[in-house]
């Protein structure tokens, strides 16, 4: 059958009127020529020369079929030899219904209503069936009866993993075939973490594309994030958790903790998109276990969290001795020494303090130090050894720093050397009483050390006399964990690549604050610290995770399970702390328009799988043609030897 | 004439010469190359050179100073002045303005070339030369001089000219016999058509004045056999009038009115005892000033 890939040129066939015309026009005109005198030139009758006139109709049909083969040429003229109607294109349309089985499916009413969908299809038209999560889960051909895929739907539920729909939209492609009428509904909900930017096969124009969305996500619903314990005093651990109100309004949440034999309950009033920490203060259990569960809402599987509550080895501080010319930074450091290596019986050690030069080589030994300290140092450091302590950072590490005489400084080389985009912006002016301190401002809700101080403690901390601080514009990233009454920020946390930035706007000696003298101090200390530093001891992995590779070669192959379901395992001296993903409680959806174009763009993967079907391309011998008149029309237009051209006018 | 100084005289050569003055001293130079001939020295008021003295010289030009001084004998030797005029007639009309496929050149480009090389050889000769072009009106009027730069104002004047309008050969001539006042040569360059009657008769005057007249006639090839080409709508091009024709079908019966005029011209011309050159612009610039160089030799 011949058809045509741009048939709309195939109007360019009234072009063929144009050599017509031409024809015409050129057989009646003489051409004027200036000539000296006219005096002895007679008027005569037009030549009737029957050569002539063959010549110019042989020239008027080559020019006519040039014209016309190339304007065929550019329509694309394509012949397609005539098959026998295959079964497929006899039949219905082929329809395969792609059913997302990802955790979110649970979630939302998004089950409920995408078996309804596929109910309304199965009791239209016959449909194959691809069920995926993160692999393509079970897949059922169109041929088959609809009773399987009903059956298959009854028994199979949205597991706790994430979705990677691309090898089931290859796989429904492979089920739809390549002839006929063909249709691929998808059926998910359509969460932007699974479906955005994922490079999806394309399923070519001849394949209808249907996007059936499904689940409701203005149902309120809170994620919980992430959780961890460090020690607290007294043999207690604290527990800090982090929780996303995804509602669209304002919402009180409570998360409890269960341990051994105890549940506490918290209630925190979360703003639309808010996130929070609760921080709650358990004894170490028997068994080292916990459970944060959330109250009920859309999505259950983000309500729980299992989390491993043992303490954590001394972690390694690393100080960075100040240069000698700012002396009184020792004192500073004796008090931090002081403050990080306090024991008592019923306190594990946390924090193990040495000592370094600035020219100590951090890069040869960052994996040993999980806490850099630089009282006031990072101004008397050079190129090199800034970018030392930036590598150190990005590759997880922790560093706190503390302004000296040299801060604007300090400030500029960190800017400099990208650490940080926190300014310093000057110190603050003195209250015209100048026996008139200046004051920390109570905690607020939902800041990391809210749990740490309550009562007695948080009444020590508002009682902190400082004397002097330097004003710093944190950058937009940063968490501010202390701030002044003025609203001056005295300690942010700040991330840099893997790793923290703990930044004090103070110097932690007497001569800047009463702080180091106070009761508050230690926990202050001890608790940014602890929230901060990664216990190496446990490895977070989500459901569905492969182990890494150092845990595969201490385990038997059978630990590869440990990771199908959310638990707390031992893995020799590692803790595997498994939960279900959290990226599918994301309520963004992806843009359907995207995903329609890019399901629908041409495929070329189709065309070179369908070697059946052989077209015949016809423009090179068209345009073969056409070269061949064209040839024939330039000999014969040309003008004989002896013709000779005139001077026109 | 050598072949080389043949090719000299090509119009398609001398035609890539840009200007008048390079064509007229090459065409000229190489024409006169073979013949010897040098300027004429004799009497006159411009001193040219001293010679040794022969005896049987008159003994007036005899430089009797220099004898004084040097015991020698020479002779001054001057720069003859002659009374000869040398008057070139250039037809700037409109017919003049066309060019074949067969020639190199315009019929008016042709006439001066060639008046440019009449007035190169005059200057050369110490013989006063002058332009008169004309269409229906005075063109260019050079009166006959020698020096100062008279070559120069008449190459000038060339190359100022533009062929346009018709010729009025009749009334222009007798505007320039009225100012003709010494025995001379006068040269008309034009393609002379449409006045067998009128030119001969004009020129017959001029003889009666004593001068020499020699009417060169330009035509291009055209003109004698049609082009060949299709049908076309010729426009004359002084009088605008149209005829539409087929070359082929009436090249015959323009090709023997054409004869016939031709042969009416020259007989006018032999009525009038004035020498008829007919060219066309195919052909040697050499026969033009071949036939000059005769009537200069004649008039001396």
């Amino acid at each position: 059958m011949l058809s045509f890939a741009q048939p709309i040129l195939l109007w360019g066939l009234l072009g063929l009127a144009l050599p017509l015309l031409a024809h015409l026009v050129n057989r009646s005109r003489a051409l004027p020529l200036r000539f000296p005198s006219v005096r002895f030139i007679t008027p005569s009758n037009l030549p009737r020369d029957k050569r002539r006139s063959l010549r110019d109709i042989l020239l008027l049909l080559l020019r006519l079929g040039l014209l016309a083969l190339a304007i065929l040429a550019l329509a694309g003229p394509q012949w397609t030899p005539e098959q026998a109607a295959t079964p497929a294109e006899k039949g219905r349309e082929r329809v395969v219904l792609l059913l997302d089985a990802s955790a979110s499916m649970a979630g939302w009413d998004a089950w409920t209503d995408a078996r309804e969908v596929v109910e309304a299809e199965l009791s239209r038209n016959a449909a194959g069936l691809v069920l995926f999560d993160e692999q393509v889960l079970a897949t059922l051909p169109p041929e088959g009866e609809t009773r399987h895929v009903r059956q298959l739907l009854d028994d199979i539920e949205p597991g706790q993993l994430t979705g990677k729909p691309a090898p089931a939209i290859e796989a429904a492609l492979d089920l739809l075939g390549s002839e006929g009428p063909r249709r691929l509904v998808i059926i998910s909900d359509f969460q932007g973490t699974t479906w955005q930017g994922a490079a999806l096969p394309a399923a070519g124009e001849d394949v209808a594309v249907e996007l059936q969305q499904v689940g409701n996500f203005t149902t309120p619903n809170a994620a919980l994030l992430n959780a961890r314990a460090y020690p607290a005093s007294e043999g207690m651990l604290r527990v800090l958790a982090r929780v996303r109100n995804d509602a669209p309004e304002p919402w009180d949440i409570t998360l409890s903790l269960s341990t051994t034999g105890d549940t506490q309950s918290q209630t925190l009033s979360f703003a639309p998109g808010q996130t929070q920490t609760f921080a709650f203060l358990v004894p170490e259990p028997e068994n080292l276990l916990g459970e944060l569960e959330l109250q009920p809402d859309a999505y259950a599987a983000d309500n729980t969290y299992q989390l491993w509550l043992g303490m954590p080895l001394p972690a390694d501080v690393l100080t960075l001795l100040p240069s000698v010319d700012e002396p009184e930074k020792l004192n500073e450091v004796a008090f931090v020494q002081k403050a990080l290596q306090a024991r008592r019986g019923d306190m594990p050690p946390s924090f193990a303090l040495s000592g370094a030069a600035p020219d100590f080589d951090l890069a040869a030994n960052a994996p040993l130090v999980e806490v850099l300290y630089l009282p006031g140092t990072t101004a008397y450091l050079d190129a090199p050894q800034l970018e030392q302590i930036r590598a150190y950072l990005e590759a997880g590490g922790v560093v706190l720093m503390t302004p000296g005489e040299a801060a604007p400084r300090q400030f500029r080389l960190l800017r400099e050397n990208g650490l940080t985009e926190t300014a310093f912006m000057g110190r603050p002016g003195r209250h015209g009483d100048r026996r008139e301190p200046f004051r920390i401002a109570p905690l607020q809700p939902g800041n990391p050390l809210s749990g740490v101080f309550d009562g007695e403690s948080a009444q020590d901390l508002a009682l902190t006399e400082l004397y002097q601080y330097i004003k710093l514009r944190p950058s937009d990233s940063a968490d501010i964990l202390l701030e002044t009454e003025d609203g001056d920020p005295l300690l942010l946390r700040e991330s840099v690549g893997r790793g923290q930035l703990i930044i004090s706007a103070l110097g932690f000696d007497p001569s800047w604050s009463d702080l180091p003298l106070r009761n508050a101090f230690l926990p202050i200390l001890r608790e940014v610290l602890s929230q901060t530093v990664e216990d190496d001891t446990v490895v977070e992995l989500a459901v569905g995770d492969p182990l890494p590779p150092e845990l595969q070669s201490q385990g038997d192959p059978n630990t590869a399970l440990l990771t199908s379901a959310p638990g707390v395992a031992a893995l020799g001296e590692k803790i595997l702390q498994v939960n279900v993903s959290r990226t599918e409680s994301s309520t963004q959806l992806a843009d359907l328009s995207d995903l329609r174009a890019q399901l629908t763009r041409e495929s070329t993967r189709r065309a070179a799988a369908e070697p059946t079907t052989r077209t015949i391309q016809l423009w090179p011998w068209l345009a073969l043609g056409a070269l061949v008149l064209l040839l024939i029309e330039s000999a014969l237009s040309a003008p004989p030897a002896a013709t000779r051209k005139v001077q026109h006018a | 004439m050598s072949s080389s100084a043949h090719q000299l005289l090509d119009p398609a050569h001398l035609a890539q010469l840009g200007n008048y003055a390079l064509m007229a001293r090459s065409a000229v130079e190489g024409f006169l190359s073979g013949m010897h001939r040098s300027l004429v020295h004799g009497i006159g008021t411009e001193f040219l050179q001293y010679r040794d003295y022969t005896p049987g010289a008159d003994l007036k030009y005899l430089d009797w100073k220099l004898m004084a001084r040097s015991d020698r004998l020479y002779t001054k030797v001057y720069e003859e002045e002659t009374n000869m005029n040398i008057y070139l007639l250039l037809d700037a009309s409109a017919s003049m303005d066309y060019q074949g496929e067969k020639a190199a050149v315009s019929k008016f480009r042709y006439a001066c070339m060639l008046a440019a090389c009449l007035a190169y050889m005059a200057s050369r000769q110490g013989d006063n030369v002058g332009l008169f072009a004309y269409n229906e009106s005075l063109c260019e009027v050079i009166p006959p001089g020698h020096r100062g730069g008279q070559l120069e104002r008449i190459l000038q004047a060339l190359t100022r000219l533009e062929p346009t309008g018709p010729a009025n050969h009749a009334q222009m001539l007798e505007t320039f016999g009225n100012q003709l006042r010494h025995r001379g040569i006068v040269v008309s360059l034009s393609d002379m058509l449409e006045c067998e009657d009128v030119l001969p008769e004009q020129l017959k005057h001029y003889r009666l004045r004593h001068c020499d007249a020699l009417a060169l006639q330009v035509l291009d090839p055209d003109e004698l056999d049609l082009p060949e080409t299709g049908v076309m709508r010729f426009r004359d091009s002084e009088t605008g009038r149209e005829v539409i024709s087929w070359p082929d079908a009436v090249r015959g019966s323009y090709k023997s009115q054409m004869s016939d005029y031709m042969a009416t011209l020259e007989a006018s011309f032999m009525r009038s005892q004035v020498d008829h050159l007919s060219l066309t612009t195919d052909e040697s610039l050499g026969y033009a000033l071949a036939r000059y160089l005769h009537h200069r030799e004649a008039m001396s």
